[in-house]
């Protein structure tokens, strides 16, 4: 039993690895080693309850919810949501990886990570990791026409970052 | 940007989980699964004691930790000298310094230590390059010249030291190797143990060659010197390798030769026995031919029916046949013996004769005539069939009650355990018959048990 739960968890690891490693890229601040750090926390502590996991419902939701509720307890720990941002990327691979990005993504990057991090959750779920209303919903445990609300109030809070950056 | 910013952020750049990411996730992934498997076992174990639950957890965890770790530190070539694991790493080699007894153990472990101490010095020799460029070649003239090194440099001079001492020890494990080699007395075996040295000298020579590749000239002059000095050496140990060699080469092909003709000469040594023996034996043969003519004689003289004699004759006769042709092969040795063996017949043919003489007249008067015996069924040329004896209960078989007259049983035996008795042959028929008749006219007496009758009689 043991061994068919470890091959079913890094089958779901090996599905997912990439989506949470983005998920925590742009809510860290593109902070490559704390994202490693973060993504791994994640997947470990999912494989200590993957018992009580449901396969009858999607493992996406399951782990965009344990991802979410972890950034929330290690912002939580960190406090200042800005500052880490700020600070993060410091290596100088980090900073040649922001070099490379084109100029627009780095306004809307900098506009991104300067939103409340609620509706950083919310843009980043939909529009990187793909993720419906519905399955955001769920994570975040709203209703699915309020996350839809949230979602559209997010978006136009960022336009309004970027036109002023702009 | 910001009429298309839902497009935009779609294709906003995503990146892969990084290498390095995955590397912690799957340490950590691992000690996770142990952990689950320890507590697994331990819950297996039938530990319903908190207390001792929690002991054995921990001496479980312990153990596989000890043994994941001593594992890696031993195989690991990556574990070098100046690491935290290196000590671990030595003592497990030390051990098996201790248990290897045998000289060619010694060789081959020897042989394996040099080999781990050469990759070492190149884990070292990286190290040492790596840093020999920015840091060490400003540093080498301070430690050159014997003043000691400022506070900073003080890693690079332990990175230097542990490379010297480390390439060092390879020449030092060779030399050992070699004098175990020398210990063995089996020139076979040494032949072995000397090839295995130079078969891994020449192995070192190159890594030394790479080694000092890496380093370069402007490393430090003590690791150049060591690496020079250790290549010279390495080179210098494999000559006097394969001087020994050629030495125990000779030794084989010698001891081959001398084997060869220890060999040759036995076997001359014995055909001039065989040779100087040969008349000796030829003249006992005809001696003995003579004997077998006046045995042939006696034999007649004394009334031996002639298929008894030819019998002992053909016997006698073979025996001096294979005498002879055993001579004729160049084995008169052989032929010694069976004219012995033809003499030792002849001696004691006399009881031989008695024998079958006996035998003869014996079956003449049992056996009926082959007329006889040719027209009548077997059934009729067998003796006639005894009644079972009459035996006491407790002498073997099944007794069955017999009432002989009323009031009075007797215990008759239906299948009469087989006896000396019986072997031999029972009493004659005649006589059995007798003894019925006589029991007949006592009228109706009792039966009685024979050692009551015979106290009668």
């Amino acid at each position: 039993m043991p061994q068919t739960e470890r091959k079913n968890f890094l089958f779901y690891y090996q599905q997912f690895k990439n989506k949470i490693f983005n998920y925590f890229w742009y809510r860290t601040g593109f902070n490559q080693e704390l994202t490693e750090d973060l993504t791994a926390d994640v997947f470990l502590r999912a494989y200590e309850h993957f018992e009580g996991f449901n396969p009858a419902y999607p493992f996406q939701s399951w782990i965009f919810a344990i991802a979410h509720n972890h950034l929330v307890n290690f912002y939580k720990k960190q406090y200042n949501i800005a500052s880490l941002a700020e600070t993060a990327a410091t290596s100088e691979q980090e900073q040649e990886e922001k070099l490379l990005i084109k100029l627009d993504a780095q306004i809307v990057q900098q506009a991104l990570v300067n939103l409340p991090a609620g509706q950083q959750d919310l843009i980043i779920m939909h529009y990187i990791n793909d993720l419906s209303i519905k399955e955001i919903a769920e994570i975040l445990q709203k209703e699915e026409n309020a996350a839809r609300v949230a979602l559209s109030r997010a978006l136009d809070a960022l336009r309004r970052l970027i036109n002023n950056k702009i | 940007m910001t009429q298309n910013l839902e497009k935009f952020l779609q294709n906003m750049p995503r990146k892969k989980f990084t290498l390095r990411g995955e590397g912690k996730f799957y340490f950590r992934f691992f000690l996770i699964v142990v952990k689950k498997e320890v507590e697994r076992l331990v819950n297996l174990l039938f530990f319903s004691y908190k207390p001792m639950k929690i002991l054995a957890k921990t001496i479980l965890v312990v153990f596989i930790f000890a043994v994941v770790l001593s594992s890696y530190a031993y195989a690991s070539s990556n574990i070098v000298r100046g690491d935290s694991l290196y000590g671990l790493k030595r003592a497990i080699e030390n051990y098996q310094i201790k248990f290897a007894d045998k000289p060619m153990e010694q060789v081959e472990l020897y042989t394996k230590l040099a080999e781990r101490r050469l990759a070492e010095a190149g884990e070292l020799a990286k190290e040492v390059a790596g840093i020999s460029q920015p840091v060490v070649s400003l540093v080498y003239p301070v430690f050159a010249q014997g003043d000691e090194p400022a506070t900073g440099e003080a890693p690079v001079v332990e990175a230097v030291e542990n490379f010297v001492t480390t390439v060092q020890e390879v020449s030092q494990n060779t030399e050992q190797a070699i004098t175990a080699a020398e210990q063995i007395s089996e020139p076979q075996q040494a032949a072995e143990a000397l090839a295995v040295i130079n078969t891994s000298q020449t192995s070192q020579t190159a890594e030394l060659q790479t080694i000092a590749a890496t380093i370069g000239p402007v490393a430090p002059e003590q690791t150049v010197e060591a690496v020079a000095t250790t290549l010279q050496t390495t080179i210098e140990q494999q000559a006097q390798v394969q001087v020994s060699q050629e030495e125990v080469q000779n030794a084989i092909e010698t001891k081959a030769a001398e084997v060869k003709i220890e060999i040759e000469t036995s076997q001359d040594v014995k055909l001039q026995k065989a040779e100087e023996l040969k008349p000796a034996v030829e003249q006992k043969i005809g001696e003995t031919k003579d004997l077998v003519a006046k045995f042939k004689e006696d034999l007649l003289a004394a009334g031996v029916s002639t298929s008894t004699a030819e019998k002992l004759l053909n016997r006698v006769d073979t025996k001096l046949a294979k005498a002879e042709a055993a001579l004729a092969g160049g084995n008169p040795h052989q032929a010694q013996g069976l004219l012995k063996a033809t003499k030792a017949l002849m001696n004691n043919a006399k009881h031989f004769v008695k024998q079958a003489e006996k035998q003869g007249e014996e079956t003449a008067t049992s056996t009926p005539s082959t007329e006889e015996s040719t027209i009548s069924p077997p059934s009729a040329v067998s003796a006639p069939k005894k009644s079972p004896p009459f035996r006491p209960a407790g002498s073997g078989g099944k007794c069955v009650e017999v009432e002989v007259y009323p009031g009075y049983t007797t215990c008759l035996m239906d299948e009469p355990a087989i006896t000396e008795e019986d072997i031999l042959g029972g009493e004659p028929v005649d006589q059995q018959a007798q003894e019925k008749q006589e029991n007949q006219g006592q009228g109706n007496k009792p039966a009685v048990p024979p050692g009551q009758q015979k106290k009668q009689q």
